[in-house]
Protein backbone atom coordinates (compact mmCIF):
# COMPACT_ATOMS: atom_id res chain seq x y z
CA UNK A 1 0.00 0.00 0.00
CA UNK A 2 1.25 3.57 -0.73
CA UNK A 3 2.56 5.81 2.47
CA UNK A 4 0.07 8.17 2.12
CA UNK A 5 -3.46 5.82 3.53
CA UNK A 6 -6.68 6.20 1.07
CA UNK A 7 -9.08 8.00 3.74
CA UNK A 8 -12.29 6.23 3.94
CA UNK A 9 -14.44 8.76 1.63
CA UNK A 10 -11.78 8.77 -0.69
CA UNK A 11 -11.96 5.14 -0.83
CA UNK A 12 -15.76 4.88 -1.62
CA UNK A 13 -15.09 7.45 -4.67
CA UNK A 14 -12.98 5.31 -6.03
CA UNK A 15 -15.15 2.17 -5.70
CA UNK A 16 -17.74 4.12 -6.92
CA UNK A 17 -15.90 5.61 -10.45
CA UNK A 18 -15.23 1.53 -10.71
CA UNK A 19 -19.09 0.74 -10.44
CA UNK A 20 -20.27 3.56 -12.60
CA UNK A 21 -17.52 2.50 -15.45
CA UNK A 22 -16.91 4.51 -18.25
CA UNK A 23 -19.44 7.46 -18.02
CA UNK A 24 -18.00 8.20 -14.36
CA UNK A 25 -18.38 12.06 -13.67
CA UNK A 26 -19.72 13.80 -11.36
CA UNK A 27 -23.35 13.04 -10.95
CA UNK A 28 -23.43 8.98 -11.30
CA UNK A 29 -20.42 8.88 -8.93
CA UNK A 30 -22.70 11.35 -6.68
CA UNK A 31 -24.96 9.18 -7.46
CA UNK A 32 -23.93 5.71 -6.43
CA UNK A 33 -22.32 7.39 -3.01
CA UNK A 34 -25.81 7.95 -2.25
CA UNK A 35 -27.59 4.85 -2.75
CA UNK A 36 -24.76 2.82 -1.29
CA UNK A 37 -24.38 5.01 2.07
CA UNK A 38 -28.34 5.85 1.98
CA UNK A 39 -27.29 9.13 2.35
CA UNK A 40 -27.36 12.81 1.02
CA UNK A 41 -23.94 13.56 -0.62
CA UNK A 42 -22.53 17.29 -1.30
CA UNK A 43 -21.10 17.10 -4.98
CA UNK A 44 -17.95 19.86 -3.31
CA UNK A 45 -17.36 17.38 -1.06
CA UNK A 46 -17.14 14.77 -3.75
CA UNK A 47 -14.74 17.17 -6.09
CA UNK A 48 -12.63 17.89 -3.79
CA UNK A 49 -12.13 14.48 -3.03
CA UNK A 50 -11.58 13.80 -6.64
CA UNK A 51 -9.32 16.34 -7.02
CA UNK A 52 -7.07 14.83 -3.78
CA UNK A 53 -7.13 11.93 -5.55
CA UNK A 54 -5.73 13.34 -8.92
CA UNK A 55 -3.07 14.59 -7.31
CA UNK A 56 -2.07 11.87 -5.53
CA UNK A 57 -2.00 9.84 -9.00
CA UNK A 58 -4.87 7.66 -8.07
CA UNK A 59 -7.41 8.43 -10.98
CA UNK A 60 -7.04 10.95 -13.97
CA UNK A 61 -9.77 12.68 -15.93
CA UNK A 62 -10.99 13.85 -19.34
CA UNK A 63 -12.99 16.65 -20.26
CA UNK A 64 -15.93 15.32 -22.42
CA UNK A 65 -18.10 17.67 -25.01
CA UNK A 66 -20.52 20.82 -23.22
CA UNK A 67 -24.21 19.78 -23.05
CA UNK A 68 -26.99 22.44 -23.33
CA UNK A 69 -29.15 20.84 -20.47
CA UNK A 70 -25.43 21.33 -18.16
CA UNK A 71 -25.81 25.17 -18.96
CA UNK A 72 -23.51 24.49 -21.65
CA UNK A 73 -20.68 23.15 -19.23
CA UNK A 74 -18.84 19.90 -20.28
CA UNK A 75 -18.86 16.59 -17.99
CA UNK A 76 -15.77 15.87 -16.30
CA UNK A 77 -15.08 12.03 -16.59
CA UNK A 78 -12.61 9.95 -14.33
CA UNK A 79 -11.27 6.74 -14.26
CA UNK A 80 -8.68 5.03 -11.91
CA UNK A 81 -5.13 4.50 -12.99
CA UNK A 82 -3.02 1.86 -12.30
CA UNK A 83 -2.04 3.15 -9.46
CA UNK A 84 -5.16 3.55 -8.17
CA UNK A 85 -6.61 0.40 -9.11
CA UNK A 86 -3.53 -1.37 -7.12
CA UNK A 87 -4.18 1.06 -3.87
CA UNK A 88 -7.57 -0.17 -3.93
CA UNK A 89 -6.70 -3.59 -3.76
CA UNK A 90 -4.00 -3.09 -1.53
CA UNK A 91 -6.65 -1.65 1.25
CA UNK A 92 -9.47 -4.48 0.26
CA UNK A 93 -6.93 -6.78 1.11
CA UNK A 94 -5.50 -5.28 4.58
CA UNK A 95 -9.21 -4.47 6.00
CA UNK A 96 -10.35 -7.87 4.95
CA UNK A 97 -7.40 -8.99 6.61
CA UNK A 98 -8.44 -7.06 9.86
CA UNK A 99 -11.95 -7.52 9.55
CA UNK A 100 -11.13 -11.51 9.70
CA UNK A 101 -11.55 -13.22 13.40
CA UNK A 102 -13.40 -9.95 14.97
CA UNK A 103 -15.79 -11.97 17.89
CA UNK A 104 -17.94 -8.32 17.93
CA UNK A 105 -18.43 -8.48 14.35
CA UNK A 106 -19.96 -11.29 14.19
CA UNK A 107 -23.39 -12.53 13.59
CA UNK A 108 -24.04 -8.54 12.19
CA UNK A 109 -26.38 -8.33 9.34
CA UNK A 110 -24.74 -7.80 5.76
CA UNK B 1 -30.81 28.58 -10.43
CA UNK B 2 -29.27 31.96 -11.89
CA UNK B 3 -28.04 33.48 -8.58
CA UNK B 4 -26.54 29.66 -7.62
CA UNK B 5 -25.27 29.78 -10.99
CA UNK B 6 -23.47 33.33 -10.60
CA UNK B 7 -22.34 32.81 -6.94
CA UNK B 8 -20.38 29.45 -8.43
CA UNK B 9 -19.02 31.27 -11.36
CA UNK B 10 -18.06 34.27 -9.32
CA UNK B 11 -16.40 31.86 -6.56
CA UNK B 12 -14.63 30.19 -10.03
CA UNK B 13 -15.94 26.75 -8.93
CA UNK B 14 -15.42 23.63 -11.40
CA UNK B 15 -16.97 24.62 -14.56
CA UNK B 16 -17.58 20.58 -14.99
CA UNK B 17 -19.00 20.79 -11.19
CA UNK B 18 -21.31 23.99 -11.95
CA UNK B 19 -22.67 21.85 -14.91
CA UNK B 20 -23.20 18.71 -12.75
CA UNK B 21 -25.41 20.75 -9.88
CA UNK B 22 -27.70 22.53 -13.21
CA UNK B 23 -28.16 18.64 -14.42
CA UNK B 24 -29.25 17.76 -11.02
CA UNK B 25 -31.43 20.68 -10.76
CA UNK B 26 -32.90 20.22 -14.14
CA UNK B 27 -33.87 16.67 -13.02
CA UNK B 28 -35.74 17.60 -10.21
CA UNK B 29 -33.88 18.23 -7.52
CA UNK B 30 -34.86 21.39 -4.84
CA UNK B 31 -34.12 24.90 -4.68
CA UNK B 32 -32.89 23.92 -0.54
CA UNK B 33 -31.12 21.24 -2.14
CA UNK B 34 -29.65 23.50 -5.10
CA UNK B 35 -28.23 25.90 -2.01
CA UNK B 36 -26.69 23.77 0.22
CA UNK B 37 -24.85 22.27 -2.61
CA UNK B 38 -23.42 25.72 -3.68
CA UNK B 39 -22.34 26.76 -0.12
CA UNK B 40 -20.53 23.73 0.46
CA UNK B 41 -18.74 23.79 -3.23
CA UNK B 42 -18.31 27.74 -2.44
CA UNK B 43 -16.34 26.80 1.10
CA UNK B 44 -14.37 23.81 -0.83
CA UNK B 45 -13.40 26.08 -3.44
CA UNK B 46 -11.93 28.94 -0.91
CA UNK B 47 -10.47 26.11 0.94
CA UNK B 48 -8.92 24.64 -1.82
CA UNK B 49 -7.70 28.55 -3.49
CA UNK B 50 -6.03 29.10 0.09
CA UNK B 51 -4.18 25.82 0.47
CA UNK B 52 -3.01 25.75 -3.01
CA UNK B 53 -2.12 29.45 -3.19
CA UNK B 54 -1.31 30.66 0.31
CA UNK B 55 0.96 33.39 -0.22
CA UNK B 56 -1.50 34.91 -2.22
CA UNK B 57 -3.98 34.52 0.71
CA UNK B 58 -1.28 36.03 2.85
CA UNK B 59 -0.93 38.91 0.53
CA UNK B 60 -4.44 39.45 0.04
CA UNK B 61 -5.22 39.63 3.75
CA UNK B 62 -1.60 42.06 4.32
CA UNK B 63 -3.04 44.76 1.81
CA UNK B 64 -7.10 44.33 3.18
CA UNK B 65 -5.65 45.64 6.71
CA UNK B 66 -3.44 48.02 5.07
CA UNK B 67 -6.19 49.78 3.88
CA UNK B 68 -8.54 49.10 6.51
CA UNK B 69 -5.32 50.90 8.73
CA UNK B 70 -5.68 53.64 6.75
CA UNK B 71 -9.25 53.80 6.34
CA UNK B 72 -9.06 53.65 10.37
CA UNK B 73 -7.05 56.86 9.87
CA UNK B 74 -8.43 58.98 7.97
CA UNK B 75 -11.80 58.49 9.47
CA UNK B 76 -12.50 61.27 11.55
CA UNK B 77 -11.32 63.83 8.89
CA UNK B 78 -13.70 62.08 6.47
CA UNK B 79 -16.60 62.58 9.26
CA UNK B 80 -15.59 66.15 10.01
CA UNK B 81 -15.62 66.66 6.14
CA UNK B 82 -19.67 65.38 6.35
CA UNK B 83 -20.34 66.57 10.03
CA UNK B 84 -22.36 69.68 8.45
CA UNK B 85 -25.34 67.43 7.30
CA UNK B 86 -24.37 63.63 9.20
CA UNK B 87 -25.72 65.85 12.24
CA UNK B 88 -28.97 66.46 10.85
CA UNK B 89 -29.47 62.83 10.10
CA UNK B 90 -28.51 61.51 12.66
CA UNK B 91 -30.40 63.46 15.18
CA UNK B 92 -34.01 62.69 12.63
CA UNK B 93 -32.95 59.24 13.42
CA UNK B 94 -32.89 59.80 16.97
CA UNK B 95 -36.17 61.79 17.08
CA UNK B 96 -38.53 59.91 15.05
CA UNK B 97 -36.98 56.52 15.05
CA UNK B 98 -35.07 56.37 18.74
CA UNK B 99 -32.03 55.39 17.44
CA UNK B 100 -28.74 56.48 17.75
CA UNK B 101 -26.67 55.62 13.98
CA UNK B 102 -23.47 57.51 13.65
CA UNK B 103 -24.27 57.48 10.28
CA UNK B 104 -20.63 59.05 9.30
CA UNK B 105 -18.85 56.38 10.60
CA UNK B 106 -20.71 54.04 8.96
CA UNK B 107 -20.38 55.99 5.34
CA UNK B 108 -16.93 55.75 5.79
CA UNK B 109 -16.53 52.00 7.07
CA UNK B 110 -19.04 51.00 4.02
CA UNK B 111 -16.91 53.02 1.83
CA UNK B 112 -13.67 51.76 3.11
CA UNK B 113 -15.18 48.09 2.50
CA UNK B 114 -16.08 48.55 -0.76
CA UNK B 115 -12.52 49.80 -1.92
CA UNK B 116 -11.05 46.85 0.55
CA UNK B 117 -13.13 44.53 -1.72
CA UNK B 118 -12.17 46.55 -5.21
CA UNK B 119 -8.39 46.13 -4.82
CA UNK B 120 -8.21 42.85 -3.28
CA UNK B 121 -10.33 41.42 -5.97
CA UNK B 122 -8.12 43.51 -8.72
CA UNK B 123 -4.47 42.47 -7.67
CA UNK B 124 -5.73 38.55 -7.07
CA UNK B 125 -7.36 37.58 -10.25
CA UNK B 126 -8.41 34.95 -10.90
CA UNK B 127 -8.89 33.69 -7.05
CA UNK B 128 -10.64 37.41 -6.36
CA UNK B 129 -13.61 35.93 -4.42
CA UNK B 130 -11.68 33.09 -2.13
CA UNK B 131 -9.04 35.51 -1.60
CA UNK B 132 -11.61 38.23 -0.55
CA UNK B 133 -13.45 35.77 1.74
CA UNK B 134 -10.11 34.71 3.47
CA UNK B 135 -9.53 38.85 4.42
CA UNK B 136 -13.87 38.62 5.10
CA UNK B 137 -12.87 35.55 7.28
CA UNK B 138 -10.08 37.76 9.27
CA UNK B 139 -12.04 40.28 10.13
CA UNK B 140 -14.99 38.84 11.43
CA UNK B 141 -12.72 37.24 13.49
CA UNK B 142 -11.29 40.14 14.75
CA UNK B 143 -14.90 41.90 14.66
CA UNK B 144 -16.20 39.34 16.99
CA UNK B 145 -13.24 39.58 19.49
CA UNK B 146 -14.06 42.97 20.14
CA UNK B 147 -17.91 42.44 20.02
CA UNK B 148 -18.37 41.76 24.12
CA UNK B 149 -17.12 44.89 25.50
CA UNK B 150 -18.99 47.09 22.52
CA UNK B 151 -21.59 45.34 23.48
CA UNK B 152 -21.94 45.81 27.27
CA UNK B 153 -20.87 49.75 26.28
CA UNK B 154 -23.87 49.86 23.56
CA UNK B 155 -26.52 48.62 25.20
CA UNK B 156 -26.51 51.19 27.80
CA UNK B 157 -25.71 54.61 24.88
CA UNK B 158 -27.74 53.10 21.93
CA UNK B 159 -30.54 51.44 23.65
CA UNK B 160 -31.80 47.74 22.13
CA UNK B 161 -32.97 48.50 18.06
CA UNK B 162 -29.49 51.15 17.92
CA UNK B 163 -27.37 48.19 19.31
CA UNK B 164 -28.86 45.64 17.25
CA UNK B 165 -28.15 48.28 13.85
CA UNK B 166 -24.88 48.54 15.09
CA UNK B 167 -24.37 45.08 15.67
CA UNK B 168 -25.78 43.68 12.28
CA UNK B 169 -22.91 46.22 10.35
CA UNK B 170 -19.54 44.96 10.91
CA UNK B 171 -20.85 41.21 10.71
CA UNK B 172 -23.33 41.77 7.39
CA UNK B 173 -23.23 45.13 6.18
CA UNK B 174 -19.46 45.31 6.03
CA UNK B 175 -18.80 41.93 4.70
CA UNK B 176 -21.69 42.69 2.05
CA UNK B 177 -19.91 45.99 1.08
CA UNK B 178 -16.57 44.04 0.93
CA UNK B 179 -18.00 41.74 -1.47
CA UNK B 180 -19.69 44.70 -3.41
CA UNK B 181 -16.54 46.18 -3.99
CA UNK B 182 -15.14 43.18 -5.49
CA UNK B 183 -17.96 43.36 -8.05
CA UNK B 184 -17.03 45.88 -8.96
CA UNK B 185 -15.80 46.12 -12.76
CA UNK B 186 -12.41 47.05 -13.47
CA UNK B 187 -12.32 47.55 -17.35
CA UNK B 188 -9.49 44.21 -17.85
CA UNK B 189 -11.98 41.51 -16.65
CA UNK B 190 -15.00 39.77 -17.88
CA UNK B 191 -16.71 36.82 -16.14
CA UNK B 192 -17.12 33.59 -18.59
CA UNK B 193 -20.69 32.04 -18.98
CA UNK B 194 -23.38 33.23 -17.01
CA UNK B 195 -26.23 31.05 -18.01
CA UNK B 196 -29.85 30.15 -17.13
Amino acid sequence: MSREALGNFELMVLLAILRVGEDAYGVPIGRELEESSGKDVLLGSVYAALERLEAKGLISSRIGDPTPERGGRAKKYFKLTAKGLRDVRDTQRTLVRLWRGLPELRGEPA
Amino acid sequence: MRAASWLLNRFGVDQALIGDLIEEHRTGRTAPWLWRQTLVAVVKTVTINARHHYWLGLRAMVIGWTIHALVVRGRRPAMLLMSSWSWKVDLWLRRTLSIYLPTSFMLVEALGAVLIGWTIARLHRPYEFSMVSLFVASLLVFDAAGFVNSFQRGLSTMGPLGLAINSVFPFLIVPIAIFCGACLPDGSHSHAGEMP
